[in-house]
C-alpha cells in the first residue's frame, strides 16, 4: 500500500509540475480541441467511424485530435522554450513553437485524409489492425530513440525574426519525432472517427511516455494491444 | 561493521588496501563480460558502446554473448538530479562486490574502497603510484600520458571545488544539483560539483588519447569505457565525499526534497551476492543507515578558511529561504564555432541590470509585494550559461572567460576567469537519434562576483559583453565544436 501511495505522490507531482508550467491559452485550447471532438463524438456516437466528411471537416477533427492528445504532454518543452526567451518574448516564443509543432502534425495528418476517403478504412477492423501495428511498432527498440528526440533541444535566437524563426524550428524538431513514435496511435484513433475511449487511452500513452524517466515500451504496447481488441469487441 | 573509506594520499606505507583492490580486480578482470561480478560487466552498468554508433569494446572478445544487454547497463546519470545518488548506489554495491572477492582473498572483512581526493595538496593532483605501475591491474594504458608518467597533469581550475561547494541546494541554474526534469535526457542542466571537479578529471585522463576527430579518447574521458579504468572508482568514492561535505559544511545546504527525487526512480543493480537490487534515492540519503553503513576519513570543509572570512563579511545567510528564478538578460543570436586557438564573441545584453531592477521592482508591485530598494544596479545572482554545445568528435577544454580588453590576451587576465568548460560525454551527447536525443551538452558558470568586478571597470558596456574561449592543452587536436548560444541570466 506504502509503495503505490508513494508511486501516487510521485505521478501527481509530475502532473502538478506539468500543470503549473502550461500557460492559461494552452489549456484553453485543449479544453476547446476536447469539447470540440466530444461534440463530434455525441452527434454521431458509435457510428462517428462510418461518417463521410469534406477533406477539410476531416482535416480540421485531425488537427483537433492533435491539440487534444498530443500538447498536454508538452508543458516540459514549452518551459523550456520560455525559460530561454526574454521576459517580453515568453508567450510568443510558446507560440511559435507550438505552431511549428501542430503543422507537422497537420501536414502528417494528409494521408489520413487520403485513407479516410476510402470506404474500407470506416470498417473497426481496419482501425484494429493499425492499433497491432502500433503495438508492433512499440517493441522495436529504435522506437525508443524517437521518444528521446521528442525532447530534443535546439538554440533560440533571442530576438527579431531568428527568434520567431527559432521558435518555430524548435516546434518542428520535437514533433517529427513525435510523428514517428505516436503516428500509428493517432491513425488508429483517427480510423474510430476520434471515439472518446482510443483518445483518452491514446492520450494517456503519450503523456507517460513524455515522462518516463528511461524507455518504457511497455505502455506504448499496452494501450495499443488494448485498442485493437476494443475495435474487435463488436465482431465477437 | 562499518566501512572507512580512506584517502588514498595519505595511507600508511604499510597499508594494504590498495594491494587487494589490485588483487581483487585482477580476479574480476578473469570474468567474462556477462558475469555480474566480473569487471567489464560492473563497467557497463557505467556504460557499454553502442555498436549502432560505430563504437567499439577495447576488450571484446569473441567468447562475448550476443543479444541485448542487461536492462540495467548503460545507466549512468549525467545531467540530472540523480547524478549523486545513482553514483552513490553504484559504488556501494561495486565496493562490497569487490569486498567479497577481498574477504575470498584472505583479506580484511571491512575491506573500503579509497578515495582519491586532488584538492586539498598540490601533488595529490597526480595520477596515484599504484595505479601507474604497468605491471599491476590497477594500471590502463589508455590514459593520459602525463598521467600514467606520473607529472601534475590536473591544473588547479581542473578541481576547483569553490563552485561546487559554495552552490545552492536547488536544480535552478548554478545550482548544485542536476536537471529535475522528469524524464532523463543529457544536456539539460548539470549539478555544480558534477561540472568541477568530476567531468574535469574525467576529461583530463581521458585526454592524451585522442589524435583528432576520429580517434578514441583514453577511457575516462569517455562514458561508455570509464568505469573499465580502476581509478574511476576512487575518483567517484571523492565525488560521493564532496557530497556529504557540502552537505554538512553549510546549514541551508540541503538535499532536494520533492517525491520524484526521493523515490520517483527505481534503479537496479547486481548486488555482492548475484541478487539484482532496486534502490531509490531515499535508499542512499544516510550513509550511516544500516543499509549503507559506511564513513569517510576526512569530511572537513576544505573551504573552511575562506567560509570563515565570508562568514565576518556577511552576517546575512548565505542563501535565501527560495530558490531564485533566473531570467535571460542576454543572448548571442547565432552559435559561435570553437576551434584549437583563442576565439572571442559579443553578447548582446539589451536587459541591462538596471532594466532588470526595474522589471522586477514592477513584477514585485503587481504582486503586492514590498518595494525593492531602487537603485541596485547589479543582480542578485549572474549565471553565463553555454548551451547546446555539441561536436562529432573529441575536443579540449575551453577555459572561458568575460570582457577581456580587446587586443589582449585572455591568459593573462586570471582575473577575468569564468570558468572551465569540460567537453567530458559531448560526443555522446551530441548524437541524433540517441537515447540521449543530441542536444549537446550545457554549462552554466555562477558569475555574480566576476560581473560585479567588471561592472566597474571603466570600459564596462551594460549592453554587451565579450566572451572569450581559449582551448585548454589542445595539443594540436583540430577540434570543431559549437556552442549553439552563449547567454547571461539574472536573479
Amino acid at each position: 500500500v506504502s509503495a503505490i501511495a508513494s508511486r501516487a505522490r510521485v505521478v501527481s507531482w509530475v502532473a502538478w509540475q506539468a500543470a503549473v508550467a502550461t500557460p492559461a491559452w494552452v489549456c484553453v485550447a485543449v479544453a476547446v480541441a476536447w469539447v470540440f471532438l466530444l461534440a463530434h463524438g455525441l452527434a454521431h456516437g458509435a457510428h462517428a467511424h462510418h461518417l463521410a466528411m469534406s477533406p477539410g471537416a476531416e482535416l480540421l477533427g485531425w488537427t483537433a485530435m492533435v491539440v487534444a492528445m498530443m500538447v498536454p504532454a508538452l508543458p516540459g518543452n514549452l518551459r523550456d522554450v520560455a525559460q530561454r526567451s526574454y521576459r517580453s518574448r515568453r508567450q510568443r516564443a510558446m507560440a511559435g513553437y507550438l505552431v511549428g509543432y501542430v503543422a507537422v502534425w497537420t501536414v502528417a495528418g494528409v494521408p489520413v485524409l487520403a485513407v479516410r476517403a476510402q470506404v474500407w478504412s470506416h470498417d473497426l477492423t481496419v482501425a484494429a489492425i493499425v492499433f497491432a501495428l502500433a503495438a508492433l511498432w512499440a517493441l522495436l527498440p529504435v522506437r525508443a530513440r524517437f521518444v528521446a528526440a521528442c525532447h530534443r533541444r535546439i538554440p533560440l535566437a533571442p530576438q527579431g525574426w531568428r527568434a520567431d524563426r527559432s521558435a518555430l524550428a524548435q516546434g518542428i524538431v520535437t514533433a517529427i519525432p513525435c510523428v514517428a513514435t505516436c503516428g500509428w496511435m493517432m491513425l488508429g484513433c483517427a480510423l474510430t472517427g476520434h471515439r472518446l475511449l482510443p483518445m483518452l487511452v491514446g492520450s494517456g500513452v503519450v503523456w507517460i511516455e513524455m515522462y518516463q524517466f528511461r524507455p518504457d515500451a511497455r505502455p506504448a504496447l499496452a494501450g495499443a494491444a488494448l485498442l485493437a481488441a476494443w475495435c474487435l469487441l463488436p465482431l465477437i | 561493521m562499518q566501512r572507512v573509506r580512506k584517502n588514498v594520499w595519505t595511507l600508511p606505507v604499510a597499508d594494504k588496501t590498495l594491494d587487494w583492490y589490485a588483487a581483487a580486480v585482477a580476479k574480476m578482470k578473469e570474468r567474462p563480460l556477462a558475469d555480474p561480478l566480473g569487471w567489464r560487466y560492473q563497467a557497463a552498468v557505467h556504460g557499454y558502446p553502442n555498436a549502432n554508433d560505430d563504437d567499439t569494446d577495447p576488450l571484446s572478445t569473441p567468447a562475448d554473448a550476443a543479444g541485448a544487454p542487461p536492462p540495467f547497463w548503460n545507466q549512468c546519470q549525467h545531467a540530472t538530479s540523480f547524478f549523486l545518488p545513482w553514483h552513490r548506489m553504484y559504488l556501494l554495491q561495486f565496493e562490497r562486490i569487490v569486498g567479497t572477492y577481498v574477504a575470498s582473498l584472505g583479506g580484511p572483512a571491512d575491506w573500503a574502497l579509497p578515495y582519491w581526493d586532488t584538492y586539498k595538496d598540490l601533488g595529490w593532483r597526480l595520477l596515484p603510484p599504484a595505479f601507474r605501475d604497468p605491471e599491476s591491474s590497477l594500471y590502463v594504458e589508455a590514459r593520459n600520458r602525463d598521467a600514467n608518467a606520473g607529472h601534475v597533469f590536473l591544473d588547479p581550475e581542473d578541481v576547483d571545488l569553490h563552485p561546487g561547494l559554495t552552490a545552492r541546494g536547488d536544480t535552478d541554474i548554478g545550482g548544485f544539483f542536476g536537471d529535475p526534469a522528469p524524464y532523463h535526457l543529457n544536456g539539460h542542466e548539470k549539478g555544480q560539483i558534477e561540472s568541477y571537479p568530476h567531468d574535469h578529471v574525467h576529461e583530463q585522463l581521458g585526454m592524451d588519447e585522442y589524435r583528432g576527430k576520429d580517434a578514441s579518447f583514453g577511457w575516462m574521458g569517455d562514458p561508455n569505457l570509464a568505469a573499465l579504468d580502476p581509478i574511476f572508482w576512487l575518483h567517484h568514492a571523492n565525488i560521493d565525499r564532496l557530497w556529504e561535505v557540502w552537505r554538512r559544511r553549510d546549514a541551508s545546504h540541503g538535499n532536494l526534497t520533492t517525491e520524484y527525487w526521493l523515490q520517483g526512480v527505481p534503479f537496479r543493480f547486481n548486488a555482492a551476492d548475484g541478487q539484482i537490487v532496486s534502490m531509490t534515492t531515499v535508499d542512499v540519503l544516510d550513509i550511516a543507515a544500516p543499509g549503507l553503513d559506511y564513513d569517510y576519513e576526512d569530511l572537513s570543509d576544505p573551504l573552511a578558511a575562506r567560509a570563515t572570512v565570508l562568514a565576518a563579511m556577511a552576517k546575512t545567510p548565505s542563501t535565501p529561504p527560495t530558490p531564485p528564478a533566473h531570467e535571460l538578460v542576454g543572448a548571442t543570436q547565432t552559435g559561435v564555432v570553437l576551434g584549437d586557438d583563442v576565439v572571442h564573441a559579443m553578447l548582446p545584453t539589451p536587459v541591462t541590470p538596471v532594466a532588470f531592477a526595474a522589471s522586477r521592482r514592477r513584477a514585485g508591485a503587481a504582486l503586492g509585494l514590498a518595494p525593492a530598494a531602487p537603485g541596485a544596479a547589479t543582480p542578485g545572482r549572474v549565471v553565463l550559461r553555454l548551451e547546446q554545445v555539441t561536436s562529432s568528435g573529441s575536443a579540449p577544454a575551453y577555459d572561458v572567460f568575460l570582457d577581456v580588453p580587446d587586443g589582449d590576451d585572455p591568459g593573462r587576465h586570471a582575473d577575468l576567469h569564468v570558468g572551465r568548460a569540460s567537453m567530458f560525454g559531448l560526443v555522446q551527447a551530441s548524437r541524433r537519434g540517441q537515447s540521449h536525443g543530441g542536444s549537446g551538452l550545457t554549462f552554466s558558470f555562477d558569475i555574480t562576483a566576476l560581473y560585479g568586478k567588471v561592472h566597474a571597470q571603466a570600459w564596462f558596456d551594460p549592453t554587451q559583453l565579450r566572451v572569450s574561449f581559449v582551448p585548454v592543452a589542445s595539443r594540436g587536436v583540430k577540434a570543431d565544436v559549437h556552442v549553439g548560444r552563449i547567454s547571461l541570466y539574472f536573479a
